[in-house]
C-alpha cells in the first residue's frame, strides 16, 4: 500500500469518526485501522517500507 | 612614381595604422577557432564576422596575464566556456607587424554582450517550443507527493551529483530516497545526444520513478550552453515524468530551467526541496492522527456525561450508583485508554519531536511558513518558563528581528 493510498483512507476515517451515531466497537475498529494506516504512511516514507512490503507479501502467501 | 620594398610598405602601413588607431577599441565578432598554448598560456583566436554581408576575418592574441585576469571571471559570469562559436565583444588594440601582418591584442571582454546574445538565442528556442505547444507541457505534470523515487540525469563523476545524493542520504529523518543514475555526458560535442538518450531511456522505466532530476556538474564544468539546445529542451518537455532541474546559473535561467516542472539553483536545493516534501507528508499524518485523537477524547467526555445523566434517573441507591459507575468506567475508560489514550499521547510527543527536527533542519524555510524563533541573551528559547515577566527577548522572523518584552503570562 502506498503512502497516498494509506493517507487517503486515513482522511476518510477521520471524517467517519465525526459521525455521532458510531458505537464504541465501530470507533475501536476505525481507530485500530487508523493506527495501522499511520504506520504504513510513516514506514513508506522510510527505509522500513521494503521490509513492510515483504512482511505483507509473506502474510498473503501463507 | 616611387617604388617601395615590401618592408617599406609594411612599415608604412604600420605607422598609418598606429596613427589611425592610437587607442584600444571595442570590436564585436564571433570566435571561429581558438587555441591555447599549454606551455606559455597564451591564447590565439580566429575572429570572424558576417554581419555586413561578407565575412571579415582577423587574428587576435590574448596573452596569458590578460587571459587569467578576464576569462575565468567571464566564464563564471556567463555560465559558458570561452570557446568556438561564441559571440564576443572585445577591447583590443589594432597592431600591424611587418612580418606577420595585422592582429588584435585583446585587453578586455564585455560579459554583457555575450549574455545578451545567449539570451537572444534562448528567446528564439523558447519561441520554437511555444509553436510546438511544448512550453507548459512538463509544468502540467503532477509531481507525486511525496517525491522519493528519482531518475537522475547527471555525470557520475560530477560534484553536483555527489552533493545531491549525499544530501538525500544524510537526511535526518530516515526518509528513504530511491534513485537511479542515468550516466550522461553533460558537455562537449556528445552532450546533446547523450542528454536526449537519457530522457528516452528513463521513458521506458517511467513507472519506477516519481520524477526526473536533471543536475549539472558543478566545479569547473561551467558550460551550460547544452541546456539551451532545442533538442534537449524538447526531450525534457516531452518527458512523461515531471522534471526538476538543478542546473541554474546565478544570472540567467537556461531554456531547460524555464520549461521544467520546477527549477532550482543548485543540486543541493533540489535535494532540500525533496526532503522537505517528505517532511510535510510525514507531518500531515501526525496532524491527522492528532485530530482523530482529539475527536475521540471529546467523544469520551460526552459519553461520560450522558452515562452519568442516565444513572441519575435510575432508582438505585447512591452506593449502588457509585459501584455501577466505577465498574462501567473502569471497563469503558480502560478500553478507551488502551485503544487510543496512549496513541494520542504518543502522537503529541512525536509532533513535538518533529517540530524540533524541522527547526533544526532548516529554520528559514520554516519561518516562511509562519513560525518564528525566540532567543534571549543569544540563546534559543524552548519554553515559556525561560522568560520571566519583564524580560526582554528577541523574535526572529525570516524577514527581520523584533525586540519584545514579556508583559505577563497568559
Amino acid at each position: 500500500m502506498s503512502y497516498q493510498e494509506a493517507f487517503a483512507e486515513l482522511q476518510k476515517i477521520s471524517k467517519q469518526l465525526e459521525d455521532e451515531e458510531l458505537t464504541l466497537d465501530q470507533i475501536e475498529q476505525l481507530l485500530s485501522r487508523s493506527q495501522e494506516l499511520a504506520t504504513i504512511c510513516q514506514a513508506s516514507l522510510r527505509r522500513v517500507s521494503d521490509q513492510l512490503d515483504q512482511f505483507q507479501q509473506a502474510q498473503f502467501s501463507e | 612614381m616611387p617604388v617601395y620594398s615590401l618592408t617599406q610598405l609594411n612599415q608604412h602601413i604600420r605607422e598609418t595604422m598606429e596613427d589611425a588607431y592610437p587607442e584600444s577599441i571595442w570590436i564585436t565578432a564571433e570566435i571561429a577557432s581558438l587555441s591555447r598554448n599549454s606551455m606559455s598560456g597564451h591564447c590565439y583566436i580566429e575572429l570572424i564576422d558576417n554581419t555586413e554581408g561578407q565575412q571579415a576575418k582577423a587574428r587576435a592574441n590574448l596573452w596569458k596575464k590578460t587571459y587569467d585576469s578576464i576569462i575565468p571571471k567571464f566564464e563564471k559570469s556567463t555560465g559558458v566556456l570561452f570557446q568556438k562559436g561564441l559571440k564576443v565583444q572585445l577591447l583590443a588594440k589594432v597592431e600591424f607587424h611587418v612580418q606577420y601582418g595585422m592582429s588584435l591584442t585583446v585587453w578586455d571582454i564585455d560579459e554583457e554582450f555575450t549574455l545578451g546574445d545567449l539570451a537572444h538565442k534562448r528567446a528564439q528556442v523558447l519561441r520554437q517550443l511555444a509553436q510546438l505547444n511544448l512550453l507548459e507541457a512538463n509544468k502540467l505534470k503532477l509531481l507525486p507527493f511525496p517525491t522519493q523515487r528519482l531518475a537522475i540525469i547527471s555525470s557520475p563523476t560530477a560534484a553536483g551529483f555527489q552533493d545531491f545524493t549525499h544530501q538525500l542520504e544524510s537526511n535526518a529523518f530516515g526518509f528513504d530516497f530511491q534513485w537511479k543514475l542515468f550516466p550522461t555526458t553533460m558537455q562537449g560535442n556528445e552532450a546533446i545526444q547523450s542528454l536526449v538518450q537519457s530522457f528516452q531511456m528513463i521513458e521506458k522505466e517511467s513507472k519506477s520513478f516519481d520524477a526526473i532530476v536533471l543536475i549539472r556538474g558543478g566545479g569547473s564544468s561551467l558550460d551550460l550552453l547544452v541546456f539551451d539546445e532545442l533538442d534537449v529542451a524538447k526531450a525534457l518537455t516531452n518527458s512523461f515524468l515531471p522534471v526538476l532541474t538543478g542546473i541554474g546559473h546565478e544570472r540567467d535561467d537556461s531554456v531547460c530551467d524555464v520549461v521544467a516542472n520546477m527549477r532550482f539553483k543548485t543540486p543541493t536545493a533540489v535535494a532540500n526541496f525533496l526532503v522537505e516534501r517528505s517532511m510535510e507528508a510525514d507531518a500531515q499524518v501526525f496532524r491527522l492522527m492528532n485530530n482523530i485523537g482529539q475527536q475521540l477524547q471529546w467523544r469520551q467526555q460526552q459519553i461520560s456525561v450522558e452515562f452519568q445523566n442516565l444513572l441519575q434517573k435510575t432508582g438505585f441507591s447512591l452506593a449502588q450508583k457509585l459501584k455501577i459507575q466505577q465498574a462501567v468506567f473502569q471497563t469503558f475508560q480502560g478500553r478507551m485508554m488502551q485503544k487510543f489514550g496512549k496513541s494520542v499521547y504518543g502522537i503529541q510527543e512525536k509532533l513535538k519531536m518533529l517540530e524540533a527536527q524541522v527547526f533544526q533542519f532548516n529554520p528559514l524555510s520554516i519561518m516562511q511558513k509562519g513560525y518564528a524563533r525566540l532567543s534571549k541573551d543569544g540563546k534559543r528559547l524552548k519554553s515559556a518558563k525561560e522568560i520571566s515577566v519583564g524580560d526582554v527577548f528577541f523574535i526572529q522572523f525570516n524577514d527581520g528581528k523584533l525586540r519584545a518584552e514579556n508583559k505577563g503570562n497568559e
